[in-house]
């Protein structure tokens, strides 16, 4: 999550006064004294010490962690300390697949019931023996209102869950859901070591975990040490002794700090700023697609966007890749409603009419729906998230096909209030996708969805989302999300715009590093320094 | 004397008193709230465990009881706990004070470094080519936003070694040279305005002494041109000096928000940023309150040093 950052002007202009009178010469001794301290003090200071023994990589990112404690965290930048700390039972690779994490294995005797089966032999950071105890306390503390973790939406379908062995949890839900698994591969569900938890309350500030690395050193706001876990169950990993993260909220300064080989990695947001990095030849610039998704948001109970004809008016007179180049220098892909690197699910973006712009046909549906010439205002805030250079991209297109919309550029905090209360026309917004479809689109957009701030009711979709959840199978769910797809797109509750790249500058010693659509920092792992 | 620094140090109280009800009432004014920018857009959450949180917050009662519950504690010196982090306040605040501290010291003995030995030399040499030249330099010095120039000189710089680039912070007592290299740019960053500042008060007060009487008497009796400037212009000619640089130290205090952010210091400035953009009341209540009561004790530590050394203002 980003945040507001204002830049208070510094006041110079103090308040002069005063006659004159003695003792003038200390103070100037005084000053001239410590100029020659601080000169000397500096002298000494010319790239000092030998190479350490250990391997470390530093990484600088924008953003502190807001708590530690995998059950409980909604911070972006919690997460990514949490993927390294922690493991849960299923995970997603690099291709967006499920697969095995703590548990090596797992098999449906029914589509209410999930039996998994534990990798043996992984150990907590502490040394003890991660068992299925430790899952079946984890999973209740999710569940438990009291612990309000976030991760409880996601698995609040489990009815029972029992430990019949070891090394053998067993879920039973209350009806079956598809998305179960992406649920349990959420940091949120982390698996925490029940007595770690019950000896420290919580653990946003301790880690307890079985991840590759191990909390080792922590200064709010200025760096996290982690240093590699001896015991990890992948042999050989992770490759390095440490991985130390900085904090260092200013884009600029993380690009400064990789040209002064301060930092071996930094996780760049700011567009222009990744610009810059690639064209420094001595830099790599990783990028790849994220699952967020930027879109275009209308409130579908205000006029005139209670026509659908309007909306989808809209949805042909914007061009996409316009916007993607204007506002974030081309550093995406086009995408529909399913975020494009989840390719087991969306639909390539040519299959949409939509997204070839046709100002013309706009017009037409505009001219219908009674609806030419409409004012209205664009809700954004001058984050990342916020996008207002989309809605000002956005705002010259929709001119261009006669609408008349004004941009309110609200700050952060009243953003969220604004999305919070649904008090908008429309509103640019960077949603969080997910791998299953179904996790994404049916909080989304179904009509009792939990973040369906378009207000969206449609019968038809409801009945696609209320059938694609029941289904396990890929192949039995892919042609319903098809429809949907496609009727989304139509139908129009937002326009999806595009996914964002995800942006990793690495100095050209650091090997082995992948990022992956989930944004998780699952690589680090495997990644190596060679000096 | 006594009675002097009594009534100053009374004054203190409400002023902080009208502090804290000003950034209470502000912080809660703004738009949105703590709950939500903790759950940001991504989390989904019903607005029965929204209450929920709300009342774990302690953000369900009505805002004057929040006030005078929080200044309840405040007068038992429990700052509360961060809505974000769980963390007590009071012990953040004072992790970072030393930092902010450091910055604000060593912008303000740079900036005199620099501001000394050209003001003087631009008053002695009025008209000339060197003196336009330091005005134009003044002139720049004062216009150039801090954050700018910070980012510019990291950006300029980025090659040229640790003291150039964004390091670990350490404290200055457990690693001095480190710390000293980690501070140099930022206090330079943030204390070049104030060399403008303070160069172009010395050339005019330096100016105005010149001019006086006693300066010509000294002349006219055969005095040393240095023993007239040392004893008897720049003694004059600093007084007033002081007191703008004390005043300045709470301005430079503020100052050092935007730098901690460009530096990446973990100091008190980036601590009230954050605090801010996330609503987390209790640690913007606590740090504004905190960076009030140090520039209300420079303001008074100045009128008192003021007062020390020109008896004029004692027995007004």
């Amino acid at each position: 999550m980003g945040h507001d950052r204002g830049r208070p002007a510094s006041g110079v202009f103090g308040r002069v006064s005063g006659p004159s009178g003695g003792e003038s010469m200390k103070v100037q001794r005084l000053a001239w004294l410590l100029v020659a301290v601080a000169v000397t003090a500096a002298l000494p200071i010319a790239r000092a010490g030998a190479a350490p023994p250990k391997t470390t990589l530093t990484l600088g990112v924008d953003q502190e962690v807001v708590g530690l404690d995998p059950n409980k965290v909604t911070a972006f930048s919690s997460f990514r300390r949490i993927d390294l700390l922690y493991n849960k039972l299923v995970t997603y690779d690099a291709g967006l697949h499920v697969v095995g994490d703590l548990a090596e294995s797992w098999d449906n005797p029914d589509s209410r019931t999930y039996v998994f089966h534990l990798r043996r032999g992984v150990l907590f950071h502490d040394g003890t023996e991660l068992t299925s105890a430790d899952v079946v306390y984890t999973i209740n503390r999710i569940l438990d209102p009291k612990t309000a973790s976030p991760g409880r939406s996601y698995i609040d379908v489990i009815d029972g869950v029992t430990a019949p062995d070891r090394y053998t949890v067993r879920l039973h839900l209350a009806y079956p859901l598809a998305s179960l698994l992406s649920g349990l591969a959420s940091g949120n569900a982390a698996v925490v070591e029940r007595t770690a938890v019950e000896k420290s309350g919580d653990l946003q500030k301790t880690a307890a975990g079985t991840g590759p690395f191990m909390l080792a050193e922590w200064v709010p706001d200025n760096y996290m040490r982690l240093a590699r876990n001896p015991h990890y169950f992948k042999r050989g990993l992770p490759k390095v002794d440490e991985v130390v993260f900085r904090i260092i909220p200013e884009p600029a300064s993380l690009l400064a700090g990789m040209r002064s080989r301060s930092l071996d990695m930094a996780t760049i947001s700011d567009g222009s700023v990744v610009k810059q990095a690639m064209g420094d030849h001595a830099l790599v610039v990783a990028q790849a697609p994220s699952l967020n998704l930027r879109i275009f948001s209308f409130n579908t109970t205000r006029p005139p966007f209670t026509d659908s004809r309007v909306r989808n008016a809209i949805a042909f007179a914007i061009d996409r890749q316009a916007v993607l180049n204007a506002a974030e220098f081309g550093m995406g892909v086009v995408s529909g409603p399913i975020p494009a690197p989840d390719t087991v699910w969306a639909l390539p973006v040519s299959d949409f009419p939509e997204y070839r712009p046709n100002p013309a046909r706009a017009r037409e549906l505009l001219q219908a729906a009674g609806a030419a010439g409409a004012s209205f205002t664009i809700t954004a805030a001058p984050t990342y998230e916020g996008g207002i250079a989309v809605a000002q991209v956005i705002q010259s297109q929709l001119k261009a096909v006669g609408l008349n919309p004004t941009i309110q550029n609200v700050e952060w905090g009243q953003y969220i209030n604004l999305w919070v209360k649904r008090d908008f026309e429309t509103m640019v917004e960077l949603r969080g996708g997910d791998p299953d479809p179904d996790r994404f689109l049916y909080r989304t957009f179904h009509s009792t969805g939990a973040v369906n701030n378009f207000l969206f009711k449609n019968p038809a979709a409801d009945k696609l989302l209320d059938r694609g959840r029941v289904h396990l199978t890929v192949a039995e769910r892919r042609p319903i999300y098809h429809d949907l797809e496609r009727l989304l797109v139509t139908e129009a509750p937002a326009v999806f715009l595009y996914t964002p790249y995800e942006s990793q500058v690495l100095q050209s010693y650091v090997k082995g590093f992948r990022i992956i659509p989930t944004g998780a920092l699952n690589y680090l792992e495997q990644t190596s320094v060679e000096h | 004397m006594t009675a002097f620094l009594a009534g100053r140090l009374l004054t203190v109280v409400p002023v902080l008193w009208g502090v804290s009800i000003v950034v209470f009432l502000l912080i809660h004014f703004l738009p949105g709230n703590a709950i939500q920018m903790f759950l940001g857009t991504q989390v989904a959450m019903t607005p029965a465990q929204m209450d929920e949180l709300r009342r774990l917050f302690g953000l369900d009662k009505p805002l004057p009881l929040q006030y005078a519950d929080w200044m309840a504690r405040i007068l038992r010196g429990d700052f509360g706990v961060s809505l974000r982090t769980s963390r007590a306040v009071l012990p953040d605040i004072l992790a970072r004070l030393p930092l902010s501290g450091e910055i604000t010291l060593l912008a303000l003995l740079i900036a005199l470094a620099i501001a000394l030995p050209i003001g003087l030399a631009a008053a002695l040499r009025r008209g000339s080519m060197a003196d336009a030249v330091i005005q134009l330099g003044g002139l720049a010095g004062l216009s150039v936003p801090n954050f700018w120039l910070a980012t510019m000189l990291l950006l300029a710089l980025g090659n040229a070694g640790s003291i150039a680039s964004i390091g670990i912070y350490v404290g200055f007592f457990s690693d001095p040279v480190k710390n000293l290299a980690v501070m140099l740019l930022p206090s330079f960053s943030l204390g070049i305005a104030l060399a403008a500042v303070i160069m172009r008060f010395i050339r005019s007060s330096v100016l105005e002494v010149l001019g006086h009487d006693y300066v010509r008497t000294a002349r006219a009796k055969g005095l040393r041109e240095r023993l007239v400037l040392y004893r008897h212009v720049l003694r004059n000619a600093l007084i007033p000096v002081i007191t703008v640089v004390g005043f300045q130290a709470g301005y430079l205090l503020g100052g050092t928000v935007v730098i901690e952010e460009v530096f990446a210091l973990p100091g008190m400035g980036r601590f009230a940023l954050n605090a801010i953009s996330q609503r987390d009341y209790p640690v913007v209540q606590g740090v504004v309150l905190v960076i009030a009561l140090l520039f209300v004790l420079v303001n008074l530590v100045v009128d008192v040093a003021y007062a020390f050394i020109d008896p004029r203002v004692r027995f007004a």
